[in-house]
């Protein structure tokens, strides 16, 4: 396989990372029942949902600029996977 | 929706959105002469699109105007646990992940057209392909009824009943049939461009406004910490489940829209694909957060709505900014005219859609194979006014009983997941079994949803999602030939 070539797919340790995101992308291990702590008005675990949400567009961006490409395909690509 | 932009200046807005989008579509066609040539031409735009207008097409399908109303809508009702509507639409983008690169590059090699196209290319099943198709057509047509409705409404709400509901659906529906029968998907994408950036500002210019005249987020989550602590908590139990739900059944469901696929074939080249998904994966924020921000800043404004009464949130906060001064109310005026384009924008995406499933699969695969491209088109382009023609009937006389057979979407197209993002990877895939899948998911979702049944709090297409995929798996590891499949899979260039 042409080692230019790149399609995240392939790459495991993409996937081990979006696993990681995807897991904190659910508020699940925040206390409940407690009162919600305010920063600037707004919940304390909503913050971070939202910086785990940056974090995730962050590496989609990165996957994308660095572990895709396929372009000017050719049979060699294909046949090593 | 409520806005004093009674008479003349309603209708007026109207009018200039309408006629631009018709202007586009017109220049589109002058531009393009030989736009009904060929499929792939009329529905791909001849597979040019370049990152900005492959950009805006795949936001304006993604967001309808429906984005902006309802969603803060939910936010004021629901509080902080509807903030899922940011990180679930970044979901959309990581399941590309998974299955975009390849496609994009078989499709450009096998020329591919529509997903019913694309399945027929992996599985070369004609039971997997007209199962498809029809689940495609069903869901795109109940998308579509979404979209006819929203026009009328947002059109008679801005026009403060000035232009009557009817009037406002024949009226943009004749435009968009117009600009989308002259340059296929090049005019689409074009006005998509058009209407997503109207779209984008008079959300913006909301925000601005709600934040000078009701205070900002800050005082807003004080007032709410006062008067209803609950909604600022974290979601337990049930809540969390139901956002895990979000995240899955919007993720991949929204991912495999017939509409948003073809996107990825209309792509110029690899690199103009990259680059507008990377775009596309950080617009929740402008767009979905922003709308969250609107709706709980709602509060301030508007602190005891019930469930009826909060579905008018942004009309009513639009209204209030307005009100301010002149430069506020042009804004809200451009923010309506920026609503009703994303949904005639929406609309449009999906009928085209609809329109090339029918013209390349039903008609040109199965009835007249032997038609020219030209003719095949034509095909399309009719029965998609005729598919209007039963949707505007049913959108004027709802059907008393089974509405919800209406309302059947993502349920539906998720069930077609599975076949084409794993049937892209795994050799081992065996046709029938695919199709039983997919046949015995969607049965299941439907009647689940129609019973308004969720066991254990997970939603009915996501039940039908896991059977689908059981059936899928057991089955191929039982009947699925690695060698034949090898073979067929090399045969198409998969392997």
């Amino acid at each position: 396989m042409d080692k230019k070539k790149k399609e995240p797919i392939r790459n495991y340790k993409i996937w081990i990372g979006f696993g990681i995101i995807f897991a904190l992308l659910t508020p699940w291990y925040f206390p409940s029942g407690e009162e919600p702590i305010l920063m600037f008005g707004i919940p304390l675990w909503a913050l971070v949902i939202m910086g785990v949400t940056v974090g995730l567009s962050s590496y989609i961006t990165y996957v994308i600029k660095f572990h895709w490409y396929l372009e000017e395909d050719d049979e060699q690509t294909r046949e090593g996977n | 929706m409520e806005l004093t932009f009674s008479g003349l200046s309603g209708i007026l807005v109207m009018l200039f959105y309408g006629l631009l989008m018709l202007g586009i579509g017109m220049i589109t066609y002058v531009r393009n002469k030989s736009v009904h040539s060929s499929l792939s031409e009329y529905y791909l735009g001849g597979r040019g699109l370049g990152t900005l207008v492959l950009f805006f097409t795949f936001f304006a399908t993604q967001y309808s105007g429906n984005t902006v109303i309802g969603y803060s809508a939910e936010a004021y009702r629901a509080g902080y646990s509807n903030l899922v509507s940011v990180p679930f639409f970044i979901m959309i983008i990581l399941v590309y992940l998974l299955f975009a690169p390849r496609m994009y590059m078989l499709s450009k090699k096998h020329n591919i057209v529509t997903p019913v196209d694309w399945l027929q290319l992996l599985f070369q099943s004609r039971a997997v392909s007209i199962l498809a198709a029809v689940l495609m057509l069903y869901a795109l047509a109940n998308f579509l009824l979404e979209q006819l409705v929203a026009i009328g409404q947002g059109v008679s709400g801005l026009t403060g009943g000035t232009v009557p509901y009817q009037v406002g659906v024949i009226f943009f529906i004749i435009i968009m049939v117009l600009y989308g029968w002259l340059g296929g998907m090049r005019s689409v994408a074009y006005t998509d461009t058009m209407q997503g950036i109207s779209l984008l500002l008079g959300v913006f210019l909301l925000l601005v406004g709600t934040m000078i005249y009701f205070g900002g987020i800050s005082s807003a989550g004080e007032y709410i910490q006062s008067y209803s602590p609950e909604k600022l908590g974290v979601p337990e139990g049930g809540g969390l489940v139901r956002w895990l739900n979000f995240l899955v059944l919007v993720g991949i469901g929204a991912a495999v829209y017939p509409n948003a696929i073809q996107r990825i074939f209309s792509a110029k080249s690899e690199k103009a694909l990259k680059r507008s998904l990377t775009q596309m994966s950080w617009m929740p924020f402008l767009t979905a957060g922003v709308v969250f921000i609107i709706g709980i800043i709602g509060y301030n404004a508007f602190p005891d709505l019930n469930t009826e009464e909060s579905e008018q949130l942004v009309g009513m906060m639009a209204s209030a900014v307005a009100s301010q001064n002149l430069f506020f109310y042009v804004a809200m005026i451009l923010l309506f005219g920026g609503i009703i384009a994303a949904i005639v924008s929406t609309a449009d995406s999906v009928l085209l859609t609809f329109s090339s499933i029918i013209s390349k699969d039903i008609y040109g695969r199965y009835i007249n194979p032997g038609a020219t491209d030209n003719k095949k088109i034509m095909v399309g382009k009719i029965a998609g006014v005729i598919a209007i023609g039963i949707l505007l009937i049913i959108a004027w006389n709802p059907p008393g009983t089974l509405y919800q057979i209406f309302v059947l979407k993502l349920e539906v197209l998720i069930q077609t997941a599975p076949a084409i993002i794993l049937g892209l990877y795994w050799k081992r895939s065996h046709a029938k079994s695919v199709f039983t899948g997919m046949l015995v998911g969607t049965i299941l979702a439907a009647c689940l949803t129609l019973a308004g049944l969720t066991p254990l709090g997970i939603f009915s297409g996501i039940w039908g999602l896991i059977v689908n995929l059981v059936i899928y798996i057991s089955g191929s590891l039982m009947f699925g030939k690695v060698d034949i499949e090898k073979e067929k899979m090399e045969e198409v260039g998969i392997g």
